[in-house]
């Protein structure tokens, strides 16, 4: 039996959202399409809010709503601005607020090094960061610990030499509060390695 | 390691569902394409949640789209189920009902699986024999698994710079990660070795009694170069061919009797003995690194015409705790026969 094709459509795009598949698409179609028309109506009105009203920061590229000038960071004056924190994406600015233990600003990649994917320096906001190293101290790389991050990190670092920035990479080690007994010998092993006078 | 039940549904031909399996040596007799590799295979694959020929593309019954092997094992006083669900060419591997890596699996003790293709490790092109290297260091070490890994990305990812015409800056990094992960690797493979070759040229001799010694090398494709510059000194020949050509992906294991490359200069006898030795080299790091015998695997024993290498191949079976042979034939000391027909097994006791 095929499917009207309004439906066909609706499963089509939610297809194409990351994580969901084929199964879970034609799942979220019927979902939607059994709820009331106030709240589909209220999820497409929320869909188009959020890609017209937000924007990138200009300075850092982290969201922003559109009509602020700036992010929510590169706002608060109290952050300090000599020091600079590098991730690939909005959510990983978010996943450091929440720890509450950092008062820099970021920089946001928007993606890492990946030549298979045709991403290189270019597709990145590389050129942005450059240009605002002027009164930098500080660069904390905190790309993910896959092939891609490091290697993006890497390049930073060595980029980043070159204009005699100073740079620091996050720690990787063990989850605060896990027993020693249940961390994998590859976690404990780099928490070895990278041990810090105490 | 021990395999209390295995089931299984749609995997390649067998019918029969449900399997107990109990301790010592069972055989499991039938004719050709009976279903005896299958169900050496579905065994492995429990045990070690991969398969011995690395793809799952080809486990399902024809006509079948989803497939499913599980087993119950025992490892000391714990008790563990593996599940690992097939389709179309993937898996989705379950241990104690938790989705996890086949790496989680394969650190319980895992299985020895010794079939008679083993003479292709000797005879066979270099990435089978630096696959078996790799495939038993993954399991020995998760470090060395997720650092493999990590390896062949990278490789992957500066074969698509070489790709590329024109210089690009990130060549350099890709360049760094690549001689850090591949010394690291390289320095692994290395260690394993030493632990490795006395136990094969200690079965080597065994098996043999023909006074020859068996040799493990690695031979580096960067010869004594660091890998650095050995991608220095092959500049030219990689963006030729867009690809990474020296590094531990190209690496081989040399197998030498007296000094002999055995793949150039051994009898089909002497191949086969070298095989059987490594396999046995990998039961023994096993047992060691997890401190209880791994499930011993005999696919076709009848397949092994010379009777030194059959009474070995018995007589390990007999001193692990639980081994399963398959042969055309049941050999004169298996502790039970089960005959098994057009993928059905049937329990004569258990």
């Amino acid at each position: 039996m095929r499917f009207p094709a309004p439906l066909v459509t609706l499963i089509r795009e939610l297809g194409r959202l990351p994580g969901i598949g084929p199964k879970s698409a034609q799942r979220l179609a019927f979902h939607l399409f059994n709820r009331p028309t106030s709240d589909v109506e209220a999820l497409a009105q929320a869909l188009l809010d959020a890609k017209h009203g937000l924007d990138r920061c200009p300075v850092c590229f982290h969201v922003k709503s559109k009509d602020a000038p700036l992010c929510a960071v590169c706002e608060d004056p109290r952050r300090d601005a000599a020091l600079v924190c590098v991730v690939e994406q909005p959510a990983d600015v978010l996943a450091i607020e929440r720890s509450g233990a950092y008062q820099g600003r970021y920089h946001v990649l928007h993606g890492v090094l990946s030549p298979m994917h045709g991403v290189g320096p270019d597709e990145l906001t590389l050129d942005a960061l450059w240009a605002r190293l002027d009164g930098i101290e500080e660069v904390v790389l905190a790309t993910s610990t896959t092939v891609e991050g490091e290697a993006t990190a890497m390049y930073l670092a060595r980029s980043l030499h070159e204009h005699g920035v100073r740079t620091s990479r996050i720690a990787y080690g063990l989850p605060v509060g896990g027993d020693l007994e249940y961390a994998d010998e590859v976690t404990l092993g780099q928490a070895i390695a990278h041990r810090r006078p105490f | 390691m021990r395999v209390r039940a295995l089931r299984q549904l749609h995997f390649r031909n067998l019918t029969t569902a449900d399997v107990r399996l109990p301790d010592g040596v069972t055989c499991v007799v039938g004719r050709n394409a009976a279903g005896k590799s299958n169900l050496v295979d579905a065994v492995y694959l429990g045990c070690t949640a991969s398969l011995p020929n690395g793809t799952v593309a080809q486990t399902l019954r024809f006509g079948e789209s989803e497939g499913f092997v599980g087993v119950a094992l025992q490892v000391g006083d714990e008790r563990h189920t593996v599940e690992v669900g097939l389709s179309a060419g993937r898996k989705a591997v379950r241990l104690d009902g938790q989705a996890v890596r086949s790496a989680d699996v394969a650190r319980l003790g895992g299985a020895v699986r010794i079939a008679p293709e083993d003479a292709d490790l000797v005879h066979g092109p270099p990435a089978l024999r630096r696959g078996f290297l790799d495939d038993l260091l993954a399991r020995l070490s998760l470090r060395y698994a997720l650092m493999l890994r990590g390896y062949h990305r990278v490789v992957e990812q500066r074969n698509a710079v070489l790709k590329r015409s024109g210089a690009d800056a990130t060549l350099p990094v890709w360049d760094a990660r690549f001689a850090e992960l591949g010394d690291e690797i390289d320095a692994l493979r290395r260690r394993a070795l030493t632990r490795l070759a006395p136990i094969a040229g200690q079965a080597y001799a065994d098996v043999a009694g023909d006074g020859k010694h068996l040799s493990l090398t690695l031979r580096r494709s960067a010869g004594g170069a660091a890998l650095l510059e050995a991608l220095a000194a092959t500049r030219d020949e990689e963006r030729a061919r867009a690809a990474t050509v020296v590094g531990p992906h190209r690496d081989d294991l040399e197998l030498a009797l007296d000094e002999h490359d055995v793949r150039a200069f051994g009898s089909r006898g002497e191949a086969r003995t070298t095989a059987l030795a490594l396999r046995v080299a990998e039961f023994a790091l096993l047992e060691e690194r997890h401190g209880t015998p791994p499930v011993l695997l005999i696919d076709d024993v009848s397949a092994e015409l010379d009777v030194d290498r059959r009474a070995y191949l018995m007589a390990l079976a007999r001193r692990t705790p639980q081994a399963l042979v398959t042969g055309t034939e049941p050999p004169p000391d298996a502790d039970r026969v089960w005959p098994i027909a057009g993928g059905r097994l049937e329990v004569t006791d258990a």
